[in-house]
C-alpha cells in the first residue's frame, strides 16, 4: 500500500500529467527548498516532505501525512484553470471566465455524478455581452506576464501546502494561544479579526447559521489563513531578495488572484450543493481572501517599498463585477435548474418539467481533457 | 481498497477499525482548503476486511460522521435517503411517460 495507491483512491485522476509540468512544478519546488524551506525553517529536517504533482477532476491542491511523512499534492487542473482566469484578467474578455466555468462544472460533474448542461450553457453565453469589461487596459498583456503570474501561483500552491506541515511541527496542538505566539502570528489573528468584525457587521441576519461558524472560527481556518499570511510574508521576501525572480507588485498580485481565483473555482464546483460543510467552503475562499488583504495592508505599513494592495483594487473589483454577471446569468439559470432537479421535496410535475427542459435542449455529458501540457516551454 | 473519511474530531472511530487491522490499512491526516482537516483510513477491501466494514459503515450510516470515498469520488451519498427518493422519482417519471405514450397511441387509433 503505497502513495499512489492512495491518490488512485482519493482522486479521480484526468491522466498522468504531463512530463513538462511536473518538471516545472517541480523546479520550483526546489527554489523554495533551496531559497526558503532550507534556510527560514530550520532546524527541521525537509527530507521527509513530498511533492506529488497529479491531474484529477478534484481541482484540489491538499496536503496528507501518509506513513509519517509529509506530501504536498499539487493538482495540475487546478493550475490549468488558474491559467485560464488569468487569460480573462488579461485579455478582459469574458470568454475565458465563461470557459473557465464550463470546464469546472464539467470536471466536477463527472466527480460527483451530478448533470453536466453543456448544450444549455452555449445558449446562455449568447446572451452574455462580450465587452461588459469596459475600463482601461491592464499593463499585464505580454505572454511573460501570464507566465510570471501563474509561476506565481504555482509558489504559492506549493508554499501554502508545505507550510501546513511547517506550522505543524511549530505547533503540535494546533492551538492558538495569542499570549505564546510571534508577532507574525499576531498580525495574522489581527487580520483575521478584523475580517470577521468586517462580516458581523455586513451579515444579513438570515445567513446567521452559515456565518456563526465563521463568526468562531475552527482550527482549520485559521490554519489555512495563517499558511495563507505565512506564504504572502515569504514569497515578497523572496521578491525583494533573490533578485529578478519576480517582481514584488506581480507577487502580490498573483497571490489576490489565486485567492480569487480559488474562491471562484469552489463556488463553481459547489454550485448545486447546499450542505453547510460545502457552503461553508465557499464563505471560508472569501474570508481567506479578505484576511490576506488586511494582512497586506500590515505588511506594507513594515514595509512601505512594497506595492499597497489597494493598487490593485481596481482590477480585482472588476474580476468580481464580471464574475457577478455570470454568476447572475449562467450560473442563477444552472442553479435554479440543477437545485429543481435534486430537490428532494419537488413535485414531480416540477421535476418533469426541469427532463423537459433538459432534454429538450439536447444534453451532451461529455469529457472534457486538455490535449496540451501545461508548459510546453519548460 | 476504499477510504473511509471522518471529521478530525471524530478520529476515535477509525482507529477502532485500524486496530484490527494494522496491516491491511493506514491512517492518513488530510487537509485542504475545501475539505477542511479530516482523517482517513485507506483500507483494503478483502474477504477479511469487507465483513468489518460492512458492518462498521452501517452502524454509522445513519449519523453520517463517516463519509466513504473510491476512486475520487464520494460515494456516500449513493447510501442516502435522498438519493433512494430521486431513484423513485425518476421511476415514476419513466412510468409518466409509458403512460404518456399509451393515451397518444389511443388517440392516433381513434
Amino acid at each position: 500500500m503505497d502513495f499512489d495507491d492512495y491518490i488512485k483512491n482519493i482522486r479521480f485522476a484526468v491522466r498522468t500529467p504531463f512530463h513538462s509540468d511536473i518538471e516545472l512544478i517541480n523546479q520550483h519546488y526546489e527554489v523554495y527548498r533551496a531559497e526558503m524551506l532550507d534556510k527560514h525553517f530550520k532546524p527541521m529536517n525537509t527530507s521527509d516532505l513530498h511533492l506529488y504533482v497529479c491531474e484529477s477532476y478534484n481541482i484540489e491542491n491538499s496536503s496528507a501525512v501518509f506513513k509519517g511523512e509529509t506530501y504536498s499534492i499539487i493538482d495540475v487542473a487546478q493550475m490549468r484553470f488558474l491559467m485560464e482566469l488569468n487569460f480573462f484578467v488579461m485579455n478582459r474578455r469574458i470568454d475565458y471566465l465563461l470557459h473557465a466555468y464550463y470546464g469546472i462544472r464539467n470536471y466536477t460533474s463527472i466527480v460527483r455524478n451530478d448533470y453536466f448542461l453543456e448544450h444549455h450553457y452555449s445558449e446562455m453565453a449568447c446572451d452574455i455581452e462580450k465587452d461588459i469589461i469596459e475600463s482601461d487596459e491592464l499593463e499585464l498583456s505580454t505572454r511573460q506576464d501570464l507566465y510570471e503570474l501563474l509561476c506565481i501561483q504555482i509558489d504559492f500552491a506549493i508554499l501554502h501546502e508545505t507550510s501546513h506541515y511547517m506550522l505543524d511541527i511549530n505547533n503540535p496542538s494546533r492551538t492558538i494561544d495569542m499570549s505564546k505566539q510571534n508577532d507574525f502570528m499576531l498580525i495574522v489573528i489581527n487580520a483575521m479579526d478584523r475580517t470577521r468584525e468586517m462580516v458581523r457587521n455586513i451579515t444579513n441576519r438570515n445567513d446567521r447559521h452559515i456565518f456563526e461558524e465563521l463568526l468562531h472560527p475552527t482550527d482549520t481556518l485559521y490554519q489555512e489563513c495563517i499558511c495563507d499570511c505565512s506564504t504572502l510574508y515569504h514569497m515578497t521576501h523572496l521578491s525583494q531578495n533573490l533578485n529578478g525572480y519576480y517582481r514584488p507588485d506581480m507577487a502580490i498580485l498573483g497571490v489576490l488572484l489565486y485567492l480569487k481565483h480559488t474562491n471562484i473555482i469552489t463556488q463553481a464546483k459547489y454550485l448545486t450543493v447546499i450542505e453547510l460543510r460545502q457552503a461553508l467552503s465557499r464563505y471560508y475562499a472569501e474570508l481567506r481572501y479578505y484576511v490576506a488583504l488586511e494582512f497586506l495592508n500590515d505588511l506594507y505599513k513594515a514595509n512601505p517599498e512594497l506595492p499597497h494592495p489597494d493598487h490593485f483594487e481596481g482590477i480585482l473589483y472588476e474580476y468580481e463585477a464580471a464574475f457577478n454577471e455570470i454568476l447572475h446569468l449562467v450560473m442563477g439559470e444552472d442553479y435554479s435548474m440543477l437545485k429543481e432537479l435534486n430537490d428532494d421535496n419537488s413535485k414531480i410535475s416540477n421535476l418533469r418539467n426541469t427532463f423537459d427542459k433538459i432534454i429538450g435542449s439536447d444534453i451532451k455529458t461529455t469529457r472534457l481533457i486538455p490535449k496540451d501540457p501545461l508548459f510546453p516551454i519548460a | 481498497m476504499v477510504i473511509l473519511e471522518t471529521q478530525k474530531s471524530n478520529k476515535e472511530e477509525l482507529l477502532e477499525l485500524q486496530k484490527q487491522f494494522q496491516n491491511q490499512c493506514e491512517i492518513i491526516d488530510y487537509s485542504s482548503s475545501e475539505s477542511h482537516e479530516v482523517v482517513q483510513l485507506l483500507i483494503e477491501v478483502t474477504k477479511i476486511t469487507a465483513p468489518y466494514i460492512a458492518g462498521f459503515l452501517t452502524a454509522k450510516l445513519s449519523s453520517e460522521i463517516i463519509r466513504v470515498k473510491k476512486n475520487g469520488i464520494d460515494i456516500t451519498t449513493r447510501l442516502s435517503k435522498r438519493g433512494i427518493n430521486k431513484a423513485k422519482m425518476a421511476i415514476e417519471l419513466l412510468s409518466i411517460d409509458a403512460e404518456e405514450d399509451e393515451m397518444e397511441e389511443r388517440e392516433e387509433r381513434e
